[in-house]
Parts: C-alpha cells; sequence; structure tokens
C-alpha cells in the first residue's frame, strides 16, 4: 500500500521551516486551551531553544542532551518507517552526525525537530529501497499493509488499561497510526511543523491530525457521548 | 471535529488563530498520552540508540560528511567469545563521495580491522574508540589496517588528502560500531 514512502527522491535538505513557524508555536501557545500542559510545553520549549542556542555555539554538552531528549521521537519516526531495531539505531546515529554539519543554520526548536525527523524519514525511506532492491519480498511489504487487529502478542505485553486504545488504533488506516504514532512523541507546538515533516501538505496536518484522533475516538466510544461531528470520513 | 468552536473568541479569520483552535483537548491529550505508553511498551528505545549517537557526536569534526552503513555480514553465531580467526565481520559504509568496507576480526583481547575505501586515494584514517585513537595510512590502493583495538563502541574518521600525521583535509565520519 502506498503510504508516505512515495517516491521522495529527493526529499529536500531538510529545510528549517522559518519563522513563521517560530510566530505560530508563540500564537498557538498563548491560545492555550488547558493551561498547564500548555505552560509544561512551552517551558519545555524554551529549555530546547536554550540547549539549541548553547548548541550552535559549540556546547556539546548541550547537543547532547538535545541527543537524549529528542532520540525517543525520532525512534518512533525510525521505526513507524518500517525500520528493523538495528537498522532504526543506525539511522537514528547518522541523522545526529549529519545534524554537526547543519546546526549552524537551524534557529529555533521547531526547525530542529523538523529537521530531525525530515532527514531521519530520508535515511529511513533510502534503507527501505535499499533493502527492497536486495529482497524483493520481505517484511517490508508486511510492514506497509495495515493489519486491523492487534497481534496476540501485543495485548499480552500491554496493561490493561491499554488494550481498548490499541485495539482502536490498529484499526485506523496506516497513514493515521504513522502520524498518531510520531504525534504521540511530540509536544504540542511542534505539531504543524511535525507534519510537514511527516511529508503532509502543511495547510492539511491539524485536519487530519484531528481526523485521526476523531476516528480514534468514535472507535472507543460508538455511542459518541457527548462527541460531536467525527462521523468525517477518514482518507 | 476540527471545527470552528474556540476560533471564535480568538479573531476568527486568522489561520494561526484557526489552527490554535484545533488544539487538543484533555481527551485527545490522554488518547496520546496512552498511545505513546503503547509504544513505549511494545517497541522501547534502546539505551544504546543515546549512547551510540553521544558517542559518535564527541568527534571534533564538526564539518564531515556522514557515511551511512549499507551493508552487513556477520558469522552466524556473532557471539563475543566465540572462536577466534573464523569470526570475521564485514560492514560496508557508504556515503556520495566514499566507500568503506572493513573486516573485522577478533584478536585474544582486541580486534583488528582491515579495511579498503574506495574510490582508492592514500589519505588517513583514526579510530576513536573509548580509550584512545588510533590511526593509519591508507595506501595508494585504498588499504588499511588497524591493529590491537580494543572492544566497545569504536568510530572510523576518514581524513582525505592528509598524509599520516598532517593537518587539515576533508573528513568523513561513519557512525559508533560495537566491535
Amino acid at each position: 500500500m502506498p503510504n508516505s514512502t512515495v517516491p521522495e527522491p529527493t526529499l529536500p535538505e531538510p529545510a528549517a521551516p522559518d519563522e513563521a513557524a517560530a510566530v505560530h508555536s508563540a500564537s498557538v501557545e498563548s491560545a492555550s486551551v488547558d493551561g498547564a500542559a500548555e505552560t509544561a510545553s512551552a517551558d519545555r520549549n524554551t529549555r530546547l531553544a536554550a540547549l539549541l542556542e548553547s548548541a550552535r555555539s559549540g556546547r556539546r554538552e548541550s547537543l547532547n542532551e538535545i541527543v537524549i531528549e529528542l532520540s525517543p521521537v525520532l525512534w518512533q519516526v525510525a521505526r513507524a518507517q518500517g525500520l528493523d531495531r538495528e537498522a532504526a539505531e543506525d539511522v537514528i546515529q547518522c541523522t545526529w552526525l549529519s545534524l554537526l554539519r547543519h546546526l549552524e543554520q537551524i534557529h529555533s526548536p521547531l526547525a530542529l525537530t523538523a529537521w530531525l525527523i525530515t532527514a531521519t524519514k530520508r535515511e529511513a525511506w533510502r534503507m527501505h529501497t535499499a533493502h527492497r532492491a536486495e529482497q524483493p519480498l520481505d517484511q517490508n511489504q508486511i510492514a506497509d499493509t495495515a493489519d486491523p487487529r492487534p497481534l496476540p502478542e501485543e495485548l499480552v505485553l500491554l496493561a490493561e488499561r491499554h488494550h481498548d486504545v490499541w485495539r482502536a488504533v490498529r484499526q485506523l488506516p496506516q497513514r493515521c497510526q504513522e502520524l498518531l504514532r510520531v504525534v504521540a512523541f511530540s509536544h504540542r507546538p511542534d505539531y504543524d511543523t511535525l507534519a510537514v515533516a511527516l511529508g503532509m501538505p502543511r495547510g492539511s496536518i491539524g485536519p487530519t491530525r484531528g481526523r485521526c484522533l476523531a476516528k480514534l475516538r468514535t472507535l472507543l466510544d460508538p455511542d459518541g457521548s457527548g462527541i460531536t461531528g467525527t462521523s468525517g470520513g477518514l482518507a | 471535529m476540527t471545527g470552528a468552536n474556540g476560533a471564535n473568541g480568538a479573531g476568527g479569520t486568522d489561520p494561526i488563530r484557526a489552527s490554535a483552535a484545533e488544539l487538543l483537548d484533555e481527551r485527545d491529550e490522554e488518547l496520546l498520552r496512552l498511545l505513546r505508553e503503547c509504544h513505549e511498551e511494545l517497541d522501547p528505545m534502546p539505551d544504546s540508540v543515546v549512547q551510540r549517537s553521544l558517542f559518535a557526536l564527541a568527534v571534533e569534526d564538526i564539518d564531515a560528511e556522514v557515511l551511512r552503513l549499507v551493508e552487513q555480514y556477520r558469522p552466524v553465531d556473532a557471539g563475543v567469545r566465540g572462536g577466534e580467526g573464523e569470526e570475521a565481520r564485514v560492514v560496508t559504509f557508504d556515503s556520495d563521495s566514499l566507500t568503506i568496507m572493513i573486516r573485522i576480526s577478533q584478536q585474544a583481547e582486541t580486534v583488528r580491522i582491515d579495511g579498503w575505501l574506495a574510490p582508492p586515494q592514500a589519505c588517513r584514517v583514526e579510530l576513536r574508540s573509548g580509550e584512545r585513537t588510533l590511526d593509519a595510512a591508507v595506501d595508494d590502493e585504498g588499504r588499511f589496517v588497524l591493529d590491537a583495538i580494543p572492544r566497545g563502541l569504536a568510530q572510523l574518521v576518514v581524513r582525505l588528502g592528509e598524509a599520516l600525521g598532517g593537518g587539515g583535509g576533508t573528513s568523513i565520519l561513519t557512525p559508533a560500531i560495537v566491535l
């Protein structure tokens, strides 16, 4: 199934989103709905901005903290692309190494996250195609096919309280699963930028995320207790 | 969903405001948190991701090209304490301008690397390992040998256009691998 691994042969050098993105983030924060999470998110953003600034001036300790902070997101990105664990690890490491060269041009936490995700995706995609060439039929094929049911061994691993969510998530279209997986490991103000990095049109990000979540809620709560407008046709 | 609910209070036409209106509510936050926990449980990021990345990033070359690991051949049982000699592992790295193939063989306490780079050119390679940095000359045919390497994480740095002991020139890095 053609998911986001449609040929992006020249996915641009992870382009740093511009000032607009930063402005956006600030506005998003000021228009916050629920304060606490928003504040935590803003704090994190501020912290990341400071780390970035310091890393750009050459402090490796700061760069190390960024690695610790953002590697989990990249792990999810690489794995959502269908890489095995070992390959995901290699790809993430290369992403960080490549960042050394580009740090100079990256000015905001948003741009940083977007750059890292794009670079990881691009590498994952490249590795994917290399693999495909070698082994025409392999697990990559399987990874692309959404299986609507959770695997029994997945449920065994998960705590009871996660079962419903996981069952519902597994019924979502592959693209939604991928998007939500990355979003779940990101932080609010980054969403739009993230989605851009995920290769989706800028304008469709919010709505797509919204539709994926709405669909998920409908699956979890078919009677729609109080949730309106969730009927929406999912692509 | 994704309605305008929420946009009205904040000046509706502005696309930024409109987007802000699509912020998640608490229910969404909760769902995403649960989803995150699911993924963490099912597919946890191994600590080695950060460890290896930090090791590799400790390199001094900021403006270096990065080689990616493209192929790896391991002997059937890549056990650490297996029989010596037979245990060669072959790893290939690749970048836009360079390919390096290394053969890693285990010795008593240490590791030996026989390497070959293409296109062949005389230059210098360094191997950063935990305790020290070894280096070796690459001959005209692109061959080099690094011997008595301590086990553990290691990273190759190729310095093009550089004779042994010289300075300057372009650098190319590999990711850190476990020897």
